[in-house]
């Protein structure tokens, strides 16, 4: 269906993605005021284009699609901040202790932060319950294998630095030196 | 299906999204309701991709922000609408000067009045011979024509051409030459080059128009069917535009 750019359908927009994109404009930047820059600046750009959206059901993909080109954009303006390298990180599973520990919300942030935009954005939209691993392929114009190969190496890294056993972990969070992290 | 299948199968089984088909789900069913390890495996997994899960999603909201965007959104629209204003302003702006400018241009470009090309360019046009007269029509006006050189055995006196251009005929621009025999009894007669692609030759109508001061006569080419002449003069004959030989010459 063709939409035209009324102000309706864009408040339409707004009312039904907003918490989710900021979330994942949020998981993305790490900044609320980031976030909250980032999800205007999609809304904004959804509604001067809005006439690109032919299919209501695919505007959720759509601006989560545009928030990211946002993010990229401004990234690259930016000096890139320090990642971790997942050339050493397994598919496997870390053996994880019972119960599992809380995840701590800074910690979570920082393990996102830690890993590079190629490896954070599947991750984050993977765990957006609505994206399948076809539809994260189609949002990063990579193929099927890539996104799960990279989602594999991201899951690793955030159990290693979130769930793991604390004996495990070292005592600056990261795995990087032993791990590849 | 083996516990090594299993374990692939339950890399990317989602809890929440299940991304297997309903015979890969089936079979990794049945396998975890025989195989203790695996379904361990398989329930610890859907509990640490749903602690994750959540604590990605659990993100909180800013309070006021729905608003916020609202009205960022109905700013962007108003500074749409202005910048679009200005472009129309701009361009309409920019018409009118070009329009301004053009008509200053032309008005300022018109042509003096310049006696003495008019005058050189009657000498010039003047005295001609038929062939000048062809070239001109060719070179000037694109049109392939042939000048008459005689009516009925009698030769045009081409130092009585007073002008030629392209004139109107019955609707048609057709070549045109005017001679012009001055003194008393002056006459003028105008030729009129007529092509069969414009007119019917055959149905031309005899010149009646009684009480006019023109004669007409129509005469074609000796060499070439196609072409047509009618001469429109004055006076009693045309006889005033031929070459007159003395007797005896």
């Amino acid at each position: 269906m063709r939409l035209p750019g009324s102000r309706r359908n864009v408040e339409k927009l707004v009312d039904q993605h907003y918490p989710s994109l900021y979330r994942y404009a949020y998981r993305l930047s790490g900044s609320a005021a980031d976030a909250e820059d980032l999800t205007q600046e999609a809304f904004c750009h959804a509604q001067s284009k809005l006439g690109q959206l032919r299919d209501w059901d695919k505007a959720k993909a759509w601006l989560f699609s545009i928030l990211r080109n946002a993010y990229l954009h401004r990234v690259r303006a930016q000096k890139h901040a320090p990642v971790v390298s997942l050339d050493g990180v397994g598919d496997l599973p870390e053996r994880l202790p019972e119960p599992l520990p809380e995840v701590d919300p800074q910690c979570l942030q920082q393990a996102l932060k830690e890993l590079p935009e190629a490896f954070r954005t599947p991750i984050v939209l993977y765990y957006f319950e609505d994206f399948s691993y076809r539809a994260i392929a189609e949002q990063m114009d990579l193929p099927l294998g890539t996104v799960m190969s990279r989602l594999a190496r991201a899951k690793a890294h955030l159990r290693s630095r979130l769930l793991a056993a604390p004996a495990g972990v070292p005592a600056n969070g990261t795995r990087g030196a032993k791990n590849g992290l | 299906m083996d516990c090594k299948s299993a374990h692939m199968l339950l890399t990317l089984a989602r809890p929440w999204a299940p991304e297997l088909d309903a015979i890969e789900a089936q079979a990794l069913r049945d396998h975890l309701a025989g195989c203790p390890a695996c379904a361990a495996e398989a329930a610890r997994e859907e509990r640490v991709e749903r602690q994750l899960g959540q604590a990605v999603r659990d993100v909180p909201i800013p309070e006021g922000l729905h608003g916020r965007l609202l009205h960022r959104l109905a700013d962007d629209r108003a500074a749409r609408l202005r910048r679009r204003m200005v472009r129309v302003a701009a361009v309409a702006a920019a018409l009118l000067v070009a329009v301004a400018v053009g008509w200053y241009v032309r008005w300022s470009m018109r042509p003096s009045v310049d006696a003495n090309e008019i005058a050189l360019l009657f000498e010039r046009r003047a005295y001609n011979a038929p062939v000048k007269v062809e070239e001109w029509f060719l070179n000037q006006r694109g049109v392939v024509m042939v000048a008459p050189t005689q009516v009925n055995d009698s030769p045009l006196n081409y130092a009585l051409l007073d002008s030629y251009e392209m004139a109107e005929f019955q609707g048609v621009l057709v070549p045109q030459l005017v001679f012009f025999q001055p003194g008393p009894g002056a006459a003028l007669a105008r030729i009129y080059v007529l092509s069969d692609r414009s007119f019917n030759p055959d149905e031309t109508l005899p010149a009646s128009a009684v009480g006019s001061s023109h004669r007409v006569e129509v005469f074609g080419h000796p060499d070439n069917p196609h072409l047509v002449y009618v001469i429109v003069y004055t006076g009693e004959s045309l006889q005033p535009f031929f070459i007159t030989h003395p007797r005896g010459a």
